[in-house]
């Protein structure tokens, strides 16, 4: 990933900041951002197909903050999950960057997957996401609450893109990372 | 049974389940956070009515302006039920309306009926709303 997606801060003169947040994530945060975003991408005339695309996109990251994200503070302090995701327009592109803690354990999985999906082309990601699909008929998956593995295939299939990743260790967390992800729709 | 009706919300869709008339809807958002707590409860009254029905056409009606992956996982699972339903003899159509625009919509629904082989399903474009 380009050090300057994974520590943008502001936007450059050639994008356009269409929406951020920062701070806890929960589900009712997910509804109040997302209608916020559709708000902000409405009032900008974003046609509806690229809309439904970033919306979708937000959504899935949001969602990934909370399935696969560590809590902010001590870890004995159950809190929710905490972490930002930003959302600007460079050119006739939609960018997208999630943030959060993931720990130790979960990282290397992750990463795992982010990177097979990196290197997937857009007709390998379809196939992928249908057999993932069709696996589901046929085999029970250990998390109960998220998107069987979909959410991620799901970014990958509204990218234009090949979907970015950093994984860079959090010295004052404890052993955690943090894990940004970049995704761009057009 | 009785009737099922579950009012819309910004995360979950609509719920008509109409038994008398054998018409059920699904109409709306889907993007619960836990998908399957929501839908729990619908795949349970879906599994009993089907086990109970007696002949006749059932017809399913789903029309969603936006699904989740959670959400996604979850209506493979009811589709999945009705295709194994309709392979037993349960005579279903399944219909999934999308907004003439929503081409990730309309390949959702490929997606996931196309692989049902004993179920009949249309997808049906509707205007814009």
């Amino acid at each position: 990933m380009s050090s300057n997606v994974a520590h943008r801060t502001m936007p450059e003169s050639s994008e356009r900041e269409i929406f951020s947040y920062s701070g806890a994530v929960s589900a009712g945060i997910v509804g109040a951002t997302g209608e916020t975003l559709r708000a902000r991408l409405a009032s900008l005339n974003v046609d509806g197909q690229r809309a439904r695309k970033i919306f979708s996109s937000f959504v899935e990251l949001a969602y990934n903050i909370i399935h696969h994200g560590e809590p902010e503070g001590a870890r004995d302090v159950k809190i929710v999950r905490c972490g930002a995701v930003a959302v600007w327009q460079r050119e006739q592109r939609y960018h997208l960057r999630s943030q959060s803690l993931i720990s130790a354990d979960n990282a290397p999985p992750i990463a795992q997957r982010l990177q097979t999906l990196r290197d997937l082309t857009p007709e390998q990601i379809r196939f992928e996401f249908r057999l993932r699909l069709t696996n589901l008929q046929y085999t029970s998956d250990a998390s109960p609450t998220g998107g069987a593995g979909l959410g991620l295939l799901t970014i990958a299939r509204n990218a234009v893109e090949p979907i970015d990743f950093e994984l860079v260790p959090v010295p004052s967390h404890d052993g955690r990372l943090q894990l940004t992800i970049h995704t761009v729709v057009q | 049974m009785e009737r099922l009706t579950l009012p819309a919300t910004q995360f979950t869709p609509l719920v008509d389940f109409d038994y008398a008339s054998r018409a059920f809807v699904l109409q709306g958002e889907s993007y619960p956070e836990n998908a399957a707590e929501f839908y729990g409860p619908i795949l349970s009254a879906l599994r009993q009515y089907m086990n109970d029905s007696q002949s006749g056409k059932t017809t399913v009606t789903l029309q969603f302006a936006y699904v989740n992956s959670s959400s996604t996982r979850s209506l493979q699972q009811l589709l999945t039920l009705l295709d194994s339903a309709a392979r037993d003899g349960a005579s279903i159509d399944v219909r999934w309306l999308v907004e003439v625009d929503d081409d990730a919509m309309a390949e959702l629904g490929v997606d996931l009926l196309s692989d049902k082989g004993s179920l009949s399903y249309e997808i049906v474009n509707t205007p814009l709303s």
